[in-house]
């Protein structure tokens, strides 16, 4: 696949969060991301905006809502919590494997804005996120999902931002708005 | 997974019980040849919703409510504003109950859609999962997800995002859609009307264990509406009783096993159930005349198999694309879309039906309109002795097979329930003793 086939695709952006704490984390990369487009491009009004995006952003509150917005034919870039004891963000390829379901997660340094395949690369598979308990039904199994269904795009990127806690009714924790920050960053960065 | 005490005792444990919503386990001792005792643990961490919402204005109690729960924020906000709304002397119009309804046909379409071919269905085709089932079954699977969808798309209209809807508040919506708006959703609502009607041809064909207890089910009753929002509440045993006389006649208590409450009937301290089959049984002839004609296709109503709320959930499907497709048929665009009230003093409870069963919420306000007391009673915590009682019924027909074939089986019996264990743990009564 190359870089150019894979700028063609429309991007499409999902952060997987809920209202607590830093739960928030998938949420706010997606609000940020909204500030960034609407700031370059002022002429465009509120109700015009989604649909002029060149990407879609959603937000997700549970894993399996991801099932709604995915199609083969989108760049898509993931954004869930994690449970890690280093604060960062980090950034996975998700590989489709040989048998129906299979998945396989290649980390992708962030530095790197070209991704890598190489099967020397690290698979840190499978994740503590976020997202885990809700149905027992987690990110990583609606993606496994969606690959059986023939929804799951070649070009998919999972981030992940390690958070503190996620207690109702808590704000956003400094340490993870940085995190949330570099995050946004990087995403946009990707998808131009 | 067995941890024998004795030559004489079994203890079969599921320390997670996969696909429900939250984190529980299951504890069984057996005797002999005797259950002597169920334990449904709930270890999920709780939350102390009902305490933190004290001093807040009145106003934030729909939002915050509906982060109690992702998976139903709607029966939360529903059952709090109308609560809200008695204890200010709010009467809302006809065309803001209306609106709710439609925004109640959303969260039923979305949740019972999840619910089965996520979670429920995999069982009956002795499935670990919908992945599992999707390799079997991918055009059923791609079915259900695309209602789930539609059901979103009704939410994020009405509700103005489908994540935690931030439209509704007290005394109505702080935006009423445009009818153009409602239109474009109905090409997509009369598909799922259509595939709703399906997915109950499919499930009412499935083996379902023969296995029927003299419940005594909990549910609203209207006398022209299959119940969403309003009604009274009445059971098969029957009681029949205004939603605001609940607290004369259940209660929720503190179980040492458990981080969640367990609701009973009183003074008998017995269990009860709520959820589809309930509401099916107690309601049938309010059933739209195709849902009605479906469900009588499907089994013999009134129906006291829980497996067999699975059919009540798609014939409620069914139900909740017909009732939309009406509504917004009817919908006219309204101004004021909010009825507008002052803080007074006033308590006020309200029961509405969330897709997993009985909803109840109880209010006190302040002058000042501040929060003074809050009490929510959700489905799935009025459920959870009744799931206990039924284990205990059903397992001495399960333990001919090894125990991890009967935990499975225990699973299976406690998804029929589609229990929402976060939801369960929202409150945890706190005694401090000091010495």
């Amino acid at each position: 696949m190359s870089a150019s086939t894979e700028s063609a695709r429309p991007g499409l952006v999902i952060g997987v969060g809920s209202p607590h704490g830093d739960d928030r984390a998938g949420w706010q990369v997606i609000d940020q991301l909204a500030e960034m487009w609407a700031a370059e491009h002022p002429l465009l009004d509120e109700e015009a905006l989604p649909t002029a995006q060149a990407w879609q952003l959603h937000k997700a509150v549970v894993p399996h809502d991801i099932l709604d917005w995915l199609t083969a034919a989108a760049q898509v870039h993931l954004i869930d919590a994690s449970l890690d004891a280093t604060p960062r963000v980090r950034r996975y390829a998700v590989i489709v494997g040989a048998g129906a379901g299979e998945l396989d997660l290649k980390e992708i340094p962030l530095d790197d804005h070209e991704p890598k395949f190489a099967s020397t690369m690290p698979s840190v598979y499978p994740l503590q996120l976020r997202s885990n308990s809700t149905h027992q039904f987690d990110l990583l199994s609606s993606l496994a999902l969606a690959s059986i269904l023939g929804l799951l795009s070649p070009c998919v990127t999972l981030w992940t931002i390690s958070v503190e806690h996620a207690t109702p009714t808590t704000a956003l924790s400094t340490s993870t708005q940085l995190l949330v920050n570099r995050c946004a960053d990087q995403i946009a960065r990707a998808l131009k | 997974m067995t941890n024998p005490v004795n030559d004489r005792t079994r203890v079969i444990e599921v320390k997670a019980i996969s696909r429900v919503e939250g984190e529980g386990a299951l504890r069984v001792v057996i005797e002999g040849d005797q259950v002597a005792h169920v334990q449904l643990a709930i270890y999920e961490p709780p939350r102390f919703f009902e305490a933190f919402l004290r001093g807040r204005p009145l106003e934030d109690v729909p939002d915050l409510t509906a982060r109690i729960c992702g998976i139903c924020p709607i029966a939360y906000q529903m059952t709090a504003v109308h609560a809200l709304e008695m204890a200010l002397g709010v009467t809302i119009s006809p065309e803001i109950h209306m609106l709710r309804r439609l925004l109640y046909c959303g969260e039923w379409i979305e949740s019972h859609g999840v619910h089965m071919h996520l979670l429920h269905i995999p069982d009956f085709f002795r499935c670990q999962s919908s992945i599992e089932l999707a390799k079997q079954f991918p055009a059923e699977v791609t079915r259900g997800l695309k209602i789930k969808k539609i059901g979103n798309q009704l939410l994020e209209v009405l509700g103005g995002r489908a994540v935690h809807p931030v439209n509704v508040t007290v005394g109505g919506f702080y935006r009423a859609p445009r009818k153009a708006e409602l239109q474009a959703l109905v090409e997509d609502l009369k598909w799922g009307r259509d595939a709703a009607i399906e997915i109950t041809r499919w499930v009412q064909g499935f083996d379902f264990p023969d296995f029927e207890q003299p419940y005594d089910m909990v549910a609203l009753q209207h006398p022209s509406e299959y119940p969403m929002n309003i009604g009274r509440i009445v059971s098969t045993s029957g009681l029949d009783i205004v939603a605001q006389d609940f607290e004369k006649h259940f209660e929720e208590r503190q179980v040492p096993h458990s981080t969640a409450l367990q609701a009973v009937r009183i003074p008998a301290q017995t269990p009860y159930f709520v959820g589809p089959l309930a509401r099916m049984n107690l309601n049938f002839e309010r059933l739209t005349d195709s849902a009605r004609q479906l469900a009588s296709e499907a089994c013999q109503w009134p129906c006291f198999n829980p497996y067999k709320s699975l059919i009540a959930r798609a014939v409620e499907v069914v139900h909740a694309f017909e009732v939309a497709i009406e509504i917004i048929a009817q919908y006219r665009e309204f101004s004021p879309p909010r009825i507008r009230y002052e803080p007074c003093v006033g308590t006020g409870s309200w029961a509405t039906e969330a897709p997993r069963g009985l909803i109840y919420h109880r209010y006190g306000i302040a002058a000042d309109g501040k929060v003074t007391f809050a009490k929510i009673v959700p489905p799935t915590s009025q459920n959870q002795r009744q799931i206990e009682v039924d284990l205990k019924a059903c397992l001495p027909s399960l333990l001919l097979g090894d125990d991890h074939q009967t935990a499975l089986a225990c699973e299976r019996l406690i998804r029929t329930y589609d229990p929402c264990i976060s939801c369960s743990t929202h409150f945890l009564k706190l005694e401090i003793e000091r010495r």
